[in-house]
């Protein structure tokens, strides 16, 4: 009994950091219609960033986050202005191919930066746990399912409570009729990139606390990401979390039934059946609506 | 001609909307509208009539900048708004109700509603906001649904309301009444008299040419993307039926030039035949 709270607990807790990688794709796919294709190196590239803080300056990497959504917010407007822009006028899938010239860019600039070895963000309190009536809860899962919680709720309350996410929304449902009114949808275009590179950030510091890494594990994070809007269906944020939560849940219980071999198999199968079951795949995911 | 407006551009008095040579299509090689000259006279109606692929649509994306003119030149009041897109359009005062749905469907009714005065200081558009659930009660008592959901004749309402919170000095109409009911293409046609009596410049193109004329002060035929006639209901009365049998004999010998996507359909419903006021 102990043991399966124990699996839904670390399932949640991590499902919640899934979903941070999943709302960057979301946000992007729902107002501009672009798969982002380097979604995952930059979730890679933010827990370089946050190595690097930890390492030489000693900056936790909950703190690093303060640190990487404003340079990433800036990183990804810019991407956006100079190479994103004209291509998304032609189609969003021109955007699509840019953006798969940029992962192959930025992994090997990465290479080049970081060089092609694993590391891993040794934390404090990373062997720590806390013990909630018999069930073990690392204290890293925790804090930083703490920090995906409050940046998701951050998203969550722009998108849906704040004139400016309305204006977003709007963009994503019908861009010239938010012209129209006024809204400036080129501005609104790089702000949601911006928001969802900071986002991939974020959530790369949350993941390099938890898991090692290294440059090339960046497709591993964009299938995640990937797997999370699937399954998560049409929607925003809300439903980004149901595919999260799914994920972190099914990792963790086939973790501990099946051979850890096994593991990443079973998770992909889960992104195999997502497709499968979604019907048109990726196609139809950008039929979503935020 | 005695009227300044609603003709070709060089009348005296400041037209709220002149186009001013303007050459604009979608293709490079194929300009639709060429060399158009167009005064809408302010706190007007001037309806653009003509038949399919004139360039009567055309002429109104221009207008609200979401086409832009590749030669002449946009007045808004005097100024040259040439190379404003869209929103800074919406921002100088122009407000656009294109053909068919243009309503956010997930959004709320209220949400759409502010939208509308995304351009205004959060005060003003709280109050517009407000004046525009007294305009229309219907949509107060709606204000939490999305806009998706209401019927046909509220979401109208809604799109013209939302397009008047920002208090807009133009208004530019694409087909009021296309796809709507009888009773629900009336109720279109209402709230336009009432822009009207409002002394707000309406410019509107319509398939419909019967309420179009009877809601114009001044109208304007166009064909193969220029100014045909221009003149007064009045002015044009005779002439209307003449043009109308004519617009719909170059349909059906199929030589009009190639129209907008949004340009198609026929230039009149059978329910007009003849084409003139209804007063």
């Amino acid at each position: 009994m102990t043991v399966t709270l124990q699996v839904v607990v670390t399932g949640i807790l991590l499902g919640l950091i899934y979903t941070l990688i999943g709302a960057g794709l979301t946000i992007v796919l729902g107002v501009l219609r672009i798969v982002n294709l380097a979604q995952g190196i930059l979730v890679i590239i933010g827990s370089f960033v946050a190595f690097d803080l930890f390492t030489q300056w000693g900056i936790d990497p909950v703190l690093a986050v303060l640190i990487i959504i404003p340079v990433f917010f800036a990183a990804g407007a810019l991407a956006e202005r100079v190479l994103i822009r004209v291509p998304a006028r032609e189609s969003p899938d021109r955007a699509m191919l840019v953006l798969f010239g940029l992962l192959i860019v930025a992994e090997a600039a990465a290479t080049l930066a970081w060089t092609s070895d694993s590391r891993s963000i040794a934390v404090g309190y990373a062997n720590q746990s806390l013990t909630v009536g018999g069930v073990v809860i690392p204290t890293d899962y925790l804090v930083m399912a703490g920090v995906a919680v409050v940046l998701l709720g951050l998203t969550e309350f722009l998108l849906y409570r704040t004139l400016l996410g309305k204006a977003l929304r709007a963009v994503g449902q019908d861009r010239q009729s938010a012209e129209i009114l006024g809204i400036d949808s080129a501005a609104m275009a790089t702000l949601v990139f911006g928001l969802g590179t900071a986002l991939a950030g974020a959530a790369g510091a949350a993941l390099g606390v938890l898991f090692p890494f290294s440059t090339q594990l960046d497709t591993q994070w964009l299938a995640y990401s990937f797997i999370v809007v699937l399954i998560g269906g049409l929607g925003g944020i809300r439903s980004s979390l149901v595919g999260g939560l799914a994920l972190g849940l099914g990792q963790s219980v086939f973790s501990q039934l099946l051979p850890l071999d096994i593991v990443p198999v079973v998770v992909y199968g889960m992104l195999a059946a997502a497709l499968v079951i979604r019907g048109g795949g990726l196609g139809q995911a950008r039929m979503r609506r935020i | 001609m005695s009227e300044p407006f609603a003709g070709p551009a060089g009348g005296d008095a400041v037209a709220a909307i002149r186009l001013d040579h303007v050459v604009a299509g979608y293709y490079a090689d194929q300009p639709v509208l060429q060399d158009l000259c167009l005064d809408c006279a302010p706190g007007r109606v001037t309806a653009l009539l003509g038949p399919n692929g004139a360039g009567k649509s055309t002429a109104l994306k221009v207008m609200a900048g979401l086409l832009r003119a590749s030669a002449g030149r946009v007045l808004l009041f005097g100024r040259d708004v040439t190379r404003l897109t869209a929103h800074e359009l919406a921002r100088a005062g122009v407000a656009f109700l294109p053909q068919g749905r243009s309503l956010f469907p997930e959004l709320t009714v209220e949400d759409n509603l502010e939208l509308g005065g995304w351009v205004l200081d959060r005060g003003r558009r709280r109050l517009a906001v407000q004046a525009m659930y007294d305009r229309y009660p219907d949509l107060r008592a709606s204000r939490r649904v999305p806009a998706g959901r209401l019927s046909g004749g509220q979401q109208r309402l809604l799109e013209i309301s939302r397009a008047l919170v920002a208090d807009p000095k133009v208004v530019v109409v694409d087909e009021p009444s296309v796809g709507l009911s009888p009773i629900l293409a009336e109720r279109s046609y209402q709230e336009l008299r009432r822009l009207k009596q409002e002394g707000r410049t309406v410019v509107l193109v319509d398939q419909n040419v019967r309420p179009a004329v009877a809601l114009a002060d001044y109208i304007c035929s166009l064909r193969g993307g220029r100014v045909e006639r221009a003149g007064t209901p009045g002015e044009l009365a005779t002439d209307l039926s003449g043009l109308v049998r004519e617009w719909l004999g170059v349909e059906q010998a199929g030589t009009a030039p190639p129209g907008p996507p949004g340009d198609a359909g026929p230039a009149m419903p059978a329910g007009a035949p003849d084409g003139r006021p209804a007063r």
